[in-house]
């Protein structure tokens, strides 16, 4: 067979192919065609990329393909994809993979602080808490600006934390058990597994020692 | 051999345009419209539920039971809406019983509205009530606390004044059930002192130095800490150790980890908490090593 | 030297086509999303999916959690649509002046039935539940992910 009848019949039978919508048909044409493109679907099928990170693709699916909206409900159809909304906001690595305090903090977003009332404003409550922790992990630093951002006072205090020193015994794990701060922290404020960004003021020399 | 190449480029990049295009790359697409035309499934469950809430539902109950002539009457126009979407549905248009059953709904709603209490409830009120009352009251201590540290001065004991008064008139309102006036008093010193706490506190950073009373309290301490990192284990590795390597070593870590947990618990029996404290930290560090090993990189 | 050019181009365009048929489909829903089935399934509704990261886009969390008075618990605040349609928890907003009045049951009721109630992807979803890839959805199990499918 001379070389320009192969080609030519590779490429009817990749063009069979597509209109058959990649059917059996389609792989066929491509072991023809493996002289060309040597080892790729081999390769590919064993190594995909990044085989244990979520990939894009998977984040922020529409309702009807997230697995916990049924895709036989109408309803399903009319709701938001998290796709769309995010798309203009800034990004983080974990939760909905958007930085939401950045996201206020530089207007991305102007969640009402008000249900009838979208002119009031928080009064926003310059306060840090440093929680010194044992041995080199960073300390803890709490401040109340961001979180007075998005919650009032009568939020955590006096439920979740009594406003006093000394009052409150931190336990790391009962956050991880959605306690104290895991009440927001890993359920819908940034996860647990975000360690630095409270374990955030690194010790000095001295204090390692 | 060039056209060859050119003829394959060419039926290559067709085919990759034709085919499904990857969710990945297709992020600038604009998603298509909700489907509007009423689909067979999707109004034979709507049929369902509406007919769930006209017969059966809570809302349904209300209205069987209140002996109000007028919601009885719109919820029999409810029925009649019904009956014709179920009509619609026989004869298979579904976009007209799609209709009906919108128009069932919303007569069946306000049916279930005119006798409602169109009000939140008492109970309700109460509870919220008594949550913002705690939250005074704490932030009301707080500043008393603020203020001796502070040395404030009269300033600050005038308005203390004004926030405690309110907060007894709201009493007493709450005592005489004029419960919305008694929450507008409150709220107004829920203001006041958050304000008041504002202008004190405002700027300042607190340290709460770790400090530990006895050898038992710092042994405690590190239970916590180690029953983190066991935790994070679970939290963070889940997906990773389904590869076997993986596994492999965490699982030896976590071995080694737990076998000092137990020399640990053994020590803290008999009392002797120093060296308990010691051991638990070595098992501790086990897990950070188990966490590391498979590309995790906490902190400590 | 050309055609090794074009060659080349030839080969991305055929991984392009390649990668279309290797996308996984795995099933994730948002961080935060909340199932609430207290009542649904017994009143034969499907269970209520709450989308925070919707929300929270248009309102701080204080709105709802101190003004509305909803607890910081999925299923813990004991919510029926009598207490909606009276303005209490969601019906505070959802009557028809600040959003969508409660007539659009299935923008709300929209959960595969037996849901059970659960904050999504949450960190004591991840320390309970036997396999936290899998959504905790009875009824419909996530297809694993081709990525993940290979590694048994």
């Amino acid at each position: 067979m001379s070389m320009k009848m192969r080609a030519l019949r590779i490429m009817l039978m990749i063009m069979l192919a597509t209109l058959y919508g990649l059917s059996g048909v389609g792989d066929l044409a491509r072991a023809e065609a493996e002289d060309s493109t040597p080892q790729i679907q081999r390769a590919a099928k064993v190594n995909t990329f990044n085989r244990l990170l979520k990939p894009p693709s998977e984040r922020n699916l529409p309702p009807a393909e997230d697995g916990i909206h049924d895709p036989t409900s109408e309803g399903t159809y009319l709701l938001q994809s998290p796709r769309e909304a995010f798309d203009s906001l800034p990004k983080s690595n974990s939760g909905n993979r958007v930085d939401w305090v950045k996201a206020l903090e530089e207007k991305y977003i102007e969640p009402r602080f008000d249900r009838f009332d979208p002119e009031k404003k928080p009064m926003v409550f310059d306060l840090n808490i440093v929680r010194e922790v044992k041995g080199s992990m960073p300390d803890v630093v709490y401040p109340h600006k961001q979180h007075t951002e998005w919650l009032d006072c009568s939020n955590c205090h006096p439920a979740i934390f009594i406003p006093q020193k000394g009052a409150n015994q931190i336990s790391m794990a009962s956050i991880l058990m959605g306690e104290m701060c895991g009440v927001c922290h890993g359920k819908v404020a940034f996860p647990v597994s975000e360690c630095r960004k409270c374990h955030s003021q690194n010790k000095t020399a001295e204090a390692k020692n | 051999m060039t056209r060859w190449f050119m003829i394959l480029f060419a039926v290559l990049a067709f085919l990759s345009v034709s085919a499904p295009v990857p969710k990945a790359f297709a992020e600038e697409e604009p998603k298509a419209p909700p489907v509007l035309k009423p689909k067979k499934a999707g109004v034979e469950s709507r049929l369902e539920n509406v007919k769930r809430l006209l017969e059966v539902s809570s809302g349904a109950d209300r209205v069987k039971a209140s002996g109000n002539a007028d919601a009885i009457a719109k919820r029999e126009e409810a029925i009649a809406a019904m009956v014709l979407a179920e009509e619609s549905f026989k004869s298979k248009d579904y976009k007209e019983s799609n209709e009906f059953l919108g128009q069932a709904t919303t007569l069946m709603f306000e049916a279930v509205r005119m006798v409602g209490t169109g009000n939140v409830s008492k109970e309700k009120k109460l509870d919220d009530y008594n949550r913002r009352a705690a939250s005074v009251n704490i932030l009301l201590e707080a500043l008393e606390r603020i203020s001796t540290e502070k040395k404030s001065g009269r300033e600050v004991e005038t308005q203390k004044d004004a926030i405690e008064a309110k907060v007894a008139l709201s009493k007493t309102l709450l005592e005489e059930e004029k419960i919305e006036e008694a929450r507008r008093e409150l709220d107004e010193a829920y203001e006041l002192v958050k304000v008041s706490i504002e202008e004190l506190r405002g700027g300042d950073t607190l340290i709460r130095s770790l400090e530990f009373a006895t050898k038992e309290e710092e042994y405690d301490y590190e239970i916590d800490r180690n029953d983190t990192h066991r935790m994070l284990i679970d939290v963070l590795l889940k997906e990773k150790r389904k590869t076997e390597s993986i596994d492999n070593m965490v699982s030896k870590f976590v071995t080694q980890s737990e076998s000092l947990r137990k020399e640990a618990e053994a020590q803290a029996a008999k009392g002797d908490y120093e060296t308990a404290i010691a051991t638990l930290d070595r098992s501790t560090k086990e897990l950070v090593r188990a966490i590391r090993s498979a590309g995790v990189y906490i902190p400590g | 030297m050309w055609h090794r050019k074009v060659r080349t181009v030839a080969l991305c365009a055929a991984f392009v086509s390649l990668l279309t048929t290797l996308v996984a489909t795995g099933a994730h829903a948002e961080y935060g999303d909340v199932v609430i089935n207290n009542y649904s399934d017994t009143a034969g509704m499907r269970p209520v999916v709450f989308p925070h990261w919707f929300h929270r886009v248009r309102f701080r969390c204080k709105v709802c959690h101190a003004d509305i008075g909803f607890q910081f618990k999925a299923g813990g605040n004991d919510i029926t649509m009598l207490k909606i349609i009276d303005g209490e928890f969601c019906g505070a907003c959802h009557n028809g002046d600040i959003a969508w009045p409660v007539e659009n049951c299935a923008l709300c009721h929209s959960a595969p039935p037996g849901t059970p109630t659960q904050v999504h992807e949450s960190t004591l979803q991840k320390l309970v539940s036997p396999d936290s890839s899998e959504p905790v959805s009875t009824k419909k199990p996530a297809e694993p992910a081709a990525a993940t499918t290979s590694e048994k």
